[in-house]
Formats: C-alpha cells, structure tokens, sequence
C-alpha cells in the first residue's frame, strides 16, 4: 500500500500567524517551521510567475530535504497557452532541476480551466504538453466534465499521468467526484464547497471554506482505497484563507491515523 | 418525488478476480477461467488478458493461439458462489434493498439512508471499502440518481475507480462517453451508431425521435432516453434479483439424448448447488440449446413454489428440454439459468411426504460433501456417462 502524504497549497501566507505559523516568527522561516508539521508541499507561486532553478533551490535548502514537493504548471501551459509555450514549458522543466536531483519533486501539476474543452486540438496540446514533461511524476486536473471519460481515462493511464481527484462544489459544469488511479502516484486536492462563491469570485471567498470532520470523515475509505494502487498518494489543500487548509490538513491526517 | 440514491458495485472480472485474491502471484498475469477440455469455452479472463483481447465465452484454443502465455484456472463454482454470497452479505448492513444481477454486480438502494450513514456518494466509498477489507476485491463503484447512470459510471472507472455523479449531473456526466458504455447497445448496435458518427452518449442523446427510430428501430426511442440518463428501473430486491447461469458445453457435438441429457444433468448440478448455496430455491428456469449449426432454441417455465433439489430441478429441465429440442441437429451446448430465487429455501411442513423428504435429506448430505471437498467430490452415475 502506498504512503499517504497531505500537505497544503502554497504555504508563504502571512494571514496563517496566529492560526498555524507562531506570531512573532518571521515570513522567511515560515517554510522551516512548516517542514516540522507536514512531509509535503504544494507550491501555487509557479503559476503565477515561472520559477527558476534558484528559487526550487532554496526552497529545497531550507526544507532541509524533508520535504516533498508538487508544483503548479505556470499559468502560460495551461490558462494562457500562446504559440510560445514549448519554450515556456522548457523553461519551467530547467526550473525544476534541483527538486528532480534531491529526488523531492512530488508531482509537476497542470491544472486546466473550465473552458479548456475535450476536443481534437486541446487533446493534441495535452498529448505534446505531458511529452514535455516525460520522465517526471505528472498529474492533470480537469475543471471540465467533458475530459471525464474512459477513453481519456486510458490515455492517462497510458502515459503513466496521475488523474487528479478533487472534491470541490457541485455546480453545473464541474466534473463529478471521481478517483480512478491512472499513474505511478495518485493525488488529490482539496478546494473547499463554497458553492456561493465559486463562479465569479476572488481566490480569497472562493477557497474560503473549514471542511467539517464528517465531510472529511468520508473520503477516508477512498483515500485509503487509492492508495492501496499507488506508490505513493499526495492529498493537498487548498483552501488557504485564513489557515482552513492546515486545519483541515491536520483534521484529515487525524482521521487517518484513527482509522487503523 | 423522493430523490433516489443508487449504488452499483461492479466487481470487474468477478471470477479471475476471486481467484486472484486467493493466489496473489497470478495478479498481473492474463489468465483464462476455462476447463482443460480441447473445445472448452472461456468462462472469465482477467483484465490483463481482458485488455490483450481475450473475452468470456471465447473458446479456449483460440485465446490460445492469441496469447502463449495464458494461465489456465479450472472453474471453481462453489468458491464464486460463496464470494457472491460474502459480497451480498456485506452489502446488507447498508440496505435492505439490493439487487444482484450477473456475478459481482449489485444494486443498492441507498435512498434515505443519510441520516444513517451519510450522504451516498460517501457510502458508495464505504461500501467499496468494506469489500476490499473484507474480500480483498476492489469493485468498481458508481453512485447515481438511477441505475443506468451508476451502471455507466461503473464502465467508465472500471476495473476498480469510484465515481459519484450528482443529482442534476447525469446528462453532462453521459454526455462525453462512448455508445457502446450504455446497457442495450451490444456491438451490432454500436457499429451502427460510429458508422453514422454517433460516437457519444451526448450525440446519441441529441437525436430526435424520428432519427433515433429511423437508425435503430423502435428501440431507438428508448436508448435515446437512456443516454440521456433517464431511467427509473426500480432496484429488485429478492426473489427478482439474482439469477445462476450454468453453460454445459458438450465434449464434441452430439445428436445423442443421452448425452444431452448428461450434460443437462451436469448444468443443473452445479447451478443447484450455487443456489442451495445462497439459502434460495428456483421459481423459474430457462434453457439454452446451442446447435452445431449455429442456431438456438429457448424456453422457459416458472414454477409456483420454489424447487430445491438436483432431482426436481432435472426433471423439470428435462420436460422442458423435450418440449424446445425438436431438431434433428447436434447440439455442442447447452445452458440453464435459475431466477427469481427465493429467499425461503425450505419451509418445515408436518405434512411434507416422506420421499420428499427422502429426497431433501439426500440432497443436503450431498451438498455437505461438496462444500467440505468440491462440487465434483460426489456425482451421480447418470453425469459420468
């Protein structure tokens, strides 16, 4: 069976003082102190802006090595793809070179919009996207329902690419809550049920939600089910605001280790 | 209208799978669940062998030639009786409504068990999850408002994902998947629909009346709805639910009734056994006789009580057999299939005839034998030809 490691999205939140990280310490230990509570990251910054190599070093310095991480594929490979993006997408796999030698790289995460629609030049885009990234633990997310089929579903598994499983609201448009376990890894992401929020609002109320231990209480036997097929099974939230993400990260972590 | 929740539990490859828990070296290997026989036909594949091709109902020697290193697994029946049994007897702490269907399929009604148990798609989870502890299968799973949504989401995860769709959700969830994932549309009726561009449920879905009845018949009409996710079959617990299904296949073609009638005998055997196994009796019966020539005939009778035992259930199949068995052709197989099983196998009776019970007795020493060692353990002469 495989390990079972949870982690938060992004973790440099001043606005977690108080709540996880200790008040008086300073924002560069921040990733110090994280390191004593959990064994994997997900960094969000990469989709904002292209990480470089020296940045991953640090990180991976101050981590200590006990850390592993996951990072989000830049905006520019899979919201904002333009004709340049094999250079972007080369840019960001030399970014990646310190996590691959340490052997901390959790997983390279693409996650795709809702308008990113199953159809025959988004299927090749994927296809010439993931070749990119060959060699490296990779894991796709859909946002689209139209991607939730087993003809996708074996292409994934072809290639060896994690599906990412995700619980999010049920809204018109969304993909259902699906795992089915398509690669070396499995993963999962967290983003909260704020219905109200979801369409049409900042990142600050749209990830605004505290999981209650019931509704973390149920993806237990489907966490554990994964994990039984994968190597290793990485389970990140990213429902930052405030610190929820830790809370529930912590609180899921608790009803696993009840559960043997 | 209450909102209904319904569960499908797909163990994928349910015999291969049962025998992979119990001898864990021949998971990842494609394997075959077929007698050693020159014109055995295939009974189960694993889904390695599944993916390489290989199907149920194959013969034997042509899986051969597709695959040299195809592991052979001698049918064991009572064992997948009793996995059958141990899946159904897991399910029952959830609802009382459950539908067997084929081998490791199930249907469970999970409507208004949320105060009990939670929402549904986190019971479907757990259900999957108390298989896997307790069996060592992980089944497919799909929760849905219906049992065509949850069937289809079962095919879309197979061989052992979970999907829950939401209420609402069914038209969109179908939309982007293959015809051929939907129950009714064999190959024939898939061919048809891809030659015309009919590749996914959604387009399906998107036919008028008039175009759907104009391609596919009559039944257009209704596979037109069904791709759109609406169904409201209702989950038949009980004595609707299960069916055994028992081939014989014949070790070369015969016109001989003798051997017709051993081989109906060895059918109603094991089927009986597999019955008796699950505490029910047979309310009605059908068999299959497959000529040499390809054709077939069928018939079927429905009994007012429950019948129990090998002799009254070959009596009743051997009647039937001269009633559909009127031509002058070998036969190569031959097939019964016991449904609408009943839950009260045996009812004490005063009044019950004393060679009846005679034959009752019998019957449950015989069964005794067979559970201790194997169906086979002890036969009768008729069988051995």
């Amino acid at each position: 069976m495989g390990e079972i490691l949870i982690g938060t999205s992004g973790f440099d939140y001043p606005e977690w003082k108080g709540v996880f990280y200790p008040e008086d310490l300073a924002r560069p230990s921040f990733l110090i102190y994280y390191k004593e509570h959990f064994r994997a990251l997900e960094l969000n910054f990469s989709y904002y802006r292209m990480p470089t190599a020296a940045q991953l070093s640090r990180l991976v310095e101050r981590s200590g090595g006990k850390l592993l991480f996951s990072i989000k594929g830049h905006a520019s490979l899979t919201h904002e793809v333009t004709s340049g993006w094999k250079a972007a997408a080369a840019e960001f796999r030399t970014a990646l070179a310190p996590l691959v030698q340490e052997k901390l790289l959790a997983a390279v995460l693409l996650q795709f919009p809702t308008s990113f629609h199953y159809n025959d030049a988004n299927r090749r885009y994927l296809n010439d996207l993931t070749e990119t990234f060959a060699g490296l633990p990779l894991t796709v997310e859909f946002r689209g329902a139209d991607w939730m089929s087993r003809r996708v579903f074996d292409a994934l598994a072809k290639r060896k690419i994690a599906l990412c499983s995700t619980d999010m609201p049920t809204l018109k448009g969304l993909p259902p809550s699906l795992d089915i376990v398509t690669g070396d890894i499995s993963y999962v992401r967290f983003h909260g049920r704020n219905e109200a929020h979801w369409w049409g609002s900042g990142v600050s109320e749209r990830f605004d939600y505290l999981y209650t231990e019931q509704e973390l209480a149920g993806w237990v036997p489907r966490l554990r089910t994964m994990a039984d097929s994968a190597s290793r099974l990485f389970v990140f939230f990213n429902n930052h605001v405030r610190g929820k993400a830790v809370i529930n990260a912590r609180m899921l972590a608790d009803l696993l280790a009840r559960d043997r | 209208m209450r909102e209904r929740e319904i569960v499908h539990i797909n163990v994928s490859h349910f015999m291969a799978a049962v025998e992979e828990t119990l001898e864990p070296r021949l998971k990842g290997r494609p394997c075959a669940v077929a007698r050693d026989a020159e014109r055995a036909v295939i009974f189960d594949v694993s889904e390695v062998a599944f993916r390489a091709g290989l199907r149920k109902g194959m013969f034997l020697r042509d899986a051969r030639r597709m695959m040299r290193d195809l592991t052979l697994i001698e049918p064991k029946p009572l064992l997948y009786a009793r996995a059958q049994q141990a899946l159904f007897e897991t399910m029952t702490q959830f609802s009382p409504l459950i539908e067997q269907q084929e081998r490791g399929h199930f249907f469970i009604d999970a409507s208004g068990t949320r105060r009990l148990f939670g929402p549904p798609g986190d019971l479907a989870a757990r259900i999957r999850r108390e298989v896997k502890e307790a069996l060592s299968l992980t089944p497919s799973t799909g929760h849905a408002a219906n049992k065509l949504v949850a069937k289809v989401a079962t095919r879309v995860v197979k061989p052992d994902g979970f999907a829950s769709i939401p209420h609402g959700g069914e038209a969109s969830f179908l939309s982007p998947q293959e015809v051929e994932l939907l129950p009714g549309v064999g190959p024939k009726i898939a061919r048809t629909l891809t030659s015309l561009g009919v590749e996914t449920l959604g387009t399906l879905a998107g036919l008028t009346e008039g175009q759907a009845s104009a391609v596919l018949g009559r039944g257009g009409v209704r596979l037109r709805l069904l791709a759109a996710g609406v169904d409201d079959s209702p989950v038949l617990s009980g004595a609707q639910g299960p069916t055994v299904r028992v081939e014989a296949p014949f070790p070369e073609d015969s016109a001989d009734p003798e051997e017709l009638s051993r081989r109906l005998f060895d059918a109603v055997e094991e089927g009986g056994m597999q019955v008796r196994f699950m505490n029910r009796g047979v309310c009605a019966l059908k068999l299959e006789i497959w000529y040499a020539d390809g054709l077939t005939a069928a018939g079927s009778e429905q009994f007012p009580a429950p019948l129990t035992t090998d002799r009254s259930l070959f009596l009743k199949a051997t009647l039937l057999a001269g009633r559909i068995h009127t031509r002058r052709v070998r036969v190569k197989q031959v097939a019964v299939t016991f449904s609408k099983l009943s839950e009260s196998v045996r009812q004490l009776d005063l009044f019950i005839p004393p060679d009846l019970e005679k034959e009752q007795r019998l019957q449950e020493a015989l069964d005794t034998i067979r559970r201790k060692y194997d169906l086979h353990a002890v036969r009768y002469g008729r069988s051995l030809g």
